[in-house]
């Protein structure tokens, strides 16, 4: 919050200057549309806010090119905590020019040019240049000076989407720990990045597919402390054990203070609480209810989705519900509870007909929960990436997922956000991923449609600032629908490929 | 089967009983007496075979490959001493030489397989074992398994044993008399096994640590020898901290934190513990030692160069398994194409993943700048008989022949850093040779003699067809 304010106060310094406000090259000033600062107007608010005012029905997309500084995006990402202090020195202006380090590595800088920017943060932005440097979201604009080294990928016609974050995977990358046996040249992992992929779940890691690096492979570790949370005792067992750590923490604030005052003949009396209390296997409840993690819980049914509020509210401890098979029942208590979900829309469980409340599942899940304002991640059914087993429903077709919950009233707009932004924030990465915001990685997916439609196929994906995936390099599925070049229309539907034989005649 | 009380490096010539006489213009006197001298002072018995009556051997072939030059139509050989002394068209050679008529065969240098564990036991170590010798333990199989490898015309092999991280050195054996004194290598092949990199990247890492920093603790000891005296005699006194922190800082400004903390134990005489020798010796690259990898597939390299750093030692790179048919996206990788780096590899085509497109992987890596070898498909007997033509199958496919006969000859020989001393027909090199009664490549081909060390260990007077 205060980096942002800061942020927003340097830009207008910047620009009573007449500075521009370029984020990278000085040489685009006057009325050009350099898009890279947040606008001035808009006040960086919490996420809940930021969606009640871009409405729930459908995207706004601003099909008027952007020419205004005003209708630009947010950079600072809205969601990033302050440990990011580059975001806000990147786009203050020309003031902050890249310092020029004893480098042992040339910069990288990275171009993509004439895409529709689904930005997923802000509006979705036309005919736009998005300059990456060493991986990293440097400007979003128009008229940006591009260094002369640059690799620039002309997308013109393309939706460039921030990469897709998978909340579990299995078989993508390594097993924990990724970094010591993720198979980077594997077919799994080029599967997952012709589904669009770049951010992926591992056991507790998050982490990046990287093709044929391991550079940036392991964005974050530890991402939860898993409870078991299913049946009685399990549950009271949890709550047992948070009871003593908060117990433990109240009277060791209480003796510290007793302490400092000084009282002298009081202190003998007094007893230090044991510190055997959080250590060992309760230490990751410590970490809990000091907020310094977030618990997951797996979590289906509408009591234990209950139960799993009642923690939530009565320890103030944050907690992400994978599974929320039956969220919809009870959407307000987990809106009010802030908890987070993990859904997969397309998981439908029959209901339950001796009981005489709703049950099972609903097509209408996503969209309920978030019309209560859940914070919602979607992932696939399975969490591998596969040819083969019930088609479609592996993370392969991860905006099918989410296309489905759209079906069930999910906003189009929320529901790629689900799978983007929505699945950063929830597994808590959102101020590295998620977003095409200046500060954030650059991962992009490009598609040659609508991430949502089913006839979109991503044609590239970058992961850091990489080309991690093209289609049409390929052996996979360079053969359907082959890509066009960009100067011309892409081709409407033509599936099935036209399979003509030659006339008699020819 | 060890006899320990010889010497594991003696040179050849000196253990078969045949010493001197190196030039040929040698007084005939002196070399009987140094003779028998040798003989006298080893003990060893003279074999009758070979020239071992000291004249020169002399070989007429139809053809000589040379492999490190041009094939040769109706050339010579001359031999003395167990060592190549000379060979081309027109080389003089004295008249009593011994002379073998091979004009209606093709001379080559006997083939290296640089990995195998073909008659050994089925020993497997985890972990950093890499003191460990094979030629400790090594009891060569009492079956015809050897015999069959010389048929095959491979004259000597490098034997490993299997496992995981480091598991122990080679060695290098002849197929012809196998023991681990048979002069040519026991020490130095330090196997590293890198297949798994989710097991052996740690190991690796741990291993390279711990070695650089008995070399940097080594470094610091020469560098100042008298101050490593004064925090040793006063640890215990609280004032004396101060004071050995600076004393100890202006000499390496970034190493010396490391030293402060460790001058304690050396006090109780450090040692070194013994699995780390071999790996500071590689990192040292002292002559002799050179490490062998192992990958399993193309992301393992990436792996490897994240768990190596910037450790630099010498080393070759080996592929082994079904596995390995993605090596095409690491060809040109910075260890390798970039390094001009040796590679084994089994001399098959593999398709590209997902596809039915057969690519020869000998090739891609020669073409991306590495050295190739090339090691029989499998561990078995039946594969070491086949290896020319597995060879002549890649040839077919687009391998370069001299590339080919190197990767089973020179290049064989260099993962063993034996290159000095075998894989190819020149001056100064053992006659390790074998006679072909036709092309190499040739399908239809057999090796009818083989020459080990200018002795005849084998010569079939026909054909087996």
């Amino acid at each position: 919050m205060r980096h942002s304010l800061i942020a927003i106060a340097a830009v207008i310094f910047a620009s009573t200057l007449g500075l521009g406000g370029a984020a990278f090259a000085p040489s685009s000033s006057g009325g050009d549309a350099t898009i890279s600062e947040p606008p001035a107007t808009t006040k960086p608010d919490g996420d809940k806010k930021k969606r009640g005012r871009k409405g729930r029905r459908g995207r706004k997309r601003t099909d008027a090119p952007t020419s205004a500084p005003t209708s630009g995006p947010t950079t600072a990402p809205t969601s990033a905590p302050s440990s990011q202090p580059t975001t806000t020195t990147t786009s203050s202006g020309p003031a902050t020019q890249p310092t020029s380090q004893p480098d042992e590595k040339k910069d990288s800088y990275f171009v993509l040019t004439g895409g529709i920017i689904h930005t997923v943060a802000g509006p979705d932005l036309q005919d736009a240049t998005v300059l990456c440097k060493n991986g990293v979201i440097q400007a979003i604009g128009r008229s940006l000076a591009v260094p002369e080294d640059a690799e620039i990928l002309d997308v013109s016609g393309m939706h460039v989407y921030p990469g897709l974050v998978a909340c579990s995977s299995r078989g993508i990358v390594g097993s924990e720990p990724p970094e010591n046996s993720t198979d980077v040249f594997g077919t799994n992992m080029t599967l997952a990045l012709s589904g669009g992929l770049s951010t992926v779940v591992t056991g507790n890691t998050a982490a990046k597919t990287t093709f044929g690096t391991l550079e940036g492979h392991v964005l974050r570790k530890d991402l939860f402390v898993k409870l078991s949370f299913a049946t009685g005792a399990q549950k009271h067992k949890v709550r047992e054990v948070l009871g003593k750590v908060r117990q433990y923490l109240r009277d060791k604030a209480a003796y510290d203070k007793k302490k400092a005052d000084g009282d002298g003949e009081d202190d003998e009396d007094a007893e230090a609480p044991d510190e055997g209390l959080v250590k060992g296997g309760n230490a990751k409840y410590l970490q809990l209810i000091k907020k310094e993690k977030t618990a997951l819980i797996q979590a289906d049914a509408q009591h234990d989705l209950v139960d799993v509020c009642r923690l939530a509210q009565d320890f103030g401890i944050r907690i992400v519900v994978r599974g929320a098979n039956e969220g919809w029942t009870v959407p307000g208590l987990l809106g009010r509870a802030d908890v987070k979900v993990i859904v997969t829309p397309r998981s439908l469980p029959g209901k339950n007909e001796q009981i005489n409340r709703p049950t099972g599942g609903s097509i209408e899940n996503a969209a309920v929960m978030y019309d209560h304002g859940v914070d919602i991640a979607v992932t696939t059914g399975s969490a591998n990436v596969s040819l083969r087993g019930i088609a479609g429903r592996d993370l392969l077709n991860l905006p099918m997922e989410a296309a489905y919950a759209v079906r069930g009233g999910l906003p189009e707009a929320a529901a790629v956000e689900s799978i983007t932004l929505g699945a950063a924030r929830v597994l808590g990465i959102a101020d590295r991923v998620g977003s095409i915001e200046v500060g954030k990685d650059a991962d992009f997916t490009v598609c040659d449609g609508e991430v949502l439609d089913f006839f979109t196929t991503v044609q590239w994906t970058i992961v850091n600032g990489r080309v991690a995936y093209d289609k049409k390099a390929e052996s996979l599925f360079g053969h359907i629908r082959p890509r066009t070049p960009t100067t011309q229309p892409a081709p409407y539907k033509f599936w099935p490929r036209p399979f003509r034989r030659p006339a008699a005649s020819e | 089967m060890i006899v320990k009380d010889q010497p594991l490096t003696r040179p050849i010539a000196e253990r078969r009983g045949r010493g001197v006489g190196r030039t040929r213009p040698c007084p005939s006197a002196v070399w009987v007496a140094a003779v028998a001298a040798m003989a006298f002072a080893i003990g060893a018995p003279q074999r009758a075979s070979g020239g071992d009556d000291g004249r020169m051997i002399v070989i007429k072939a139809g053809t000589v490959i040379t492999i490190s030059g041009d094939e040769i139509k109706d050339a010579v050989i001359v031999i003395a001493d167990g060592k190549i002394d000379a060979v081309g068209k027109n080389v003089s050679y004295p008249t009593e030489s011994k002379v073998i008529d091979a004009r209606d065969l093709v001379v080559m240098p006997g083939l290296v397989n640089p990995y195998s564990a073909i008659g050994l036991s089925s020993i497997s170590r985890a972990g950093n074992k890499s003191h460990l010798k094979l030629a400790d333990a090594y009891y060569p199989p009492e079956d015809d398994t050897y015999r069959k490898l010389l048929e095959a015309g491979y004259t000597t092999i490098g034997l490993y044993v299997a496992g995981s991280g480091l598991p122990g050195q080679g060695l290098a054996v002849s197929t012809h008399d196998a023991k681990p004194m048979s002069g040519l290598k026991s020490e130095g092949l330090v196997r590293i096994a890198f297949n798994r990199p989710s097991r052996d990247k740690k190991v690796l890492a741990g291993a390279l640590k711990a070695a650089q920093e008995q070399i940097d603790k080594e470094k610091e000891a020469t560098s100042k020898p008298a101050e490593t005296k004064k925090p040793t005699t006063q640890p215990k006194a609280k004032d004396a901290k101060p004071t050995t922190q600076p004393t100890s800082k202006p000499s390496t400004a970034p190493t010396t934190k490391p030293a402060g903390v460790k001058a304690k134990p050396k006090s109780k005489k450090p040692t070194v513990k013994p699995e780390i020798v071999p790996v500071i010796a590689l990192l040292k690259k002292q002559e002799g030692f050179i490490a062998l990898v192992e990958f399993s597939r193309a992301s393992d390299v990436v792996h490897f160069e994240d768990a190596v750093g910037k450790h630099e030692f010498r080393r070759a790179y080996l592929f082994s398994g079904r596995r390995a048919s993605d090596v095409h996206h690491v060809t040109g990788h910075k260890l390798l194409g970039e390094a001009k780096a040796l590679v084994v590899l089994p001399p098959t085509l593999v398709n590209m993943p997902l596809t039915a497109n057969p690519y020869d992987r000998v090739k891609a890596f020669i073409d991306a700048g590495c050295e190739a070898a090339v090691v029989p498909a499998g561990d078995t007997v039946a594969e070491h008989e086949r290896i020319r033509e597995r060879l002549a199958v890649l040839v077919r496919a687009g391998l370069d022949r001299g590339d080919a006969l190197k990767a089973v000859t020179l290049n064989a020989a260099k993962v063993l850093t034996l290159d000095d001393r075998l894989g190819s027909i020149e001056k100064g090199k053992q006659a390790d040779l074998i006679f072909l009664d036709g092309d190499p490549l040739d399908p239809f081909a057999e090796v009818r003699r083989v020459m080990v060390g200018g002795e005849m260990v084998l010569d079939l007077e026909k054909s087996k067809r």
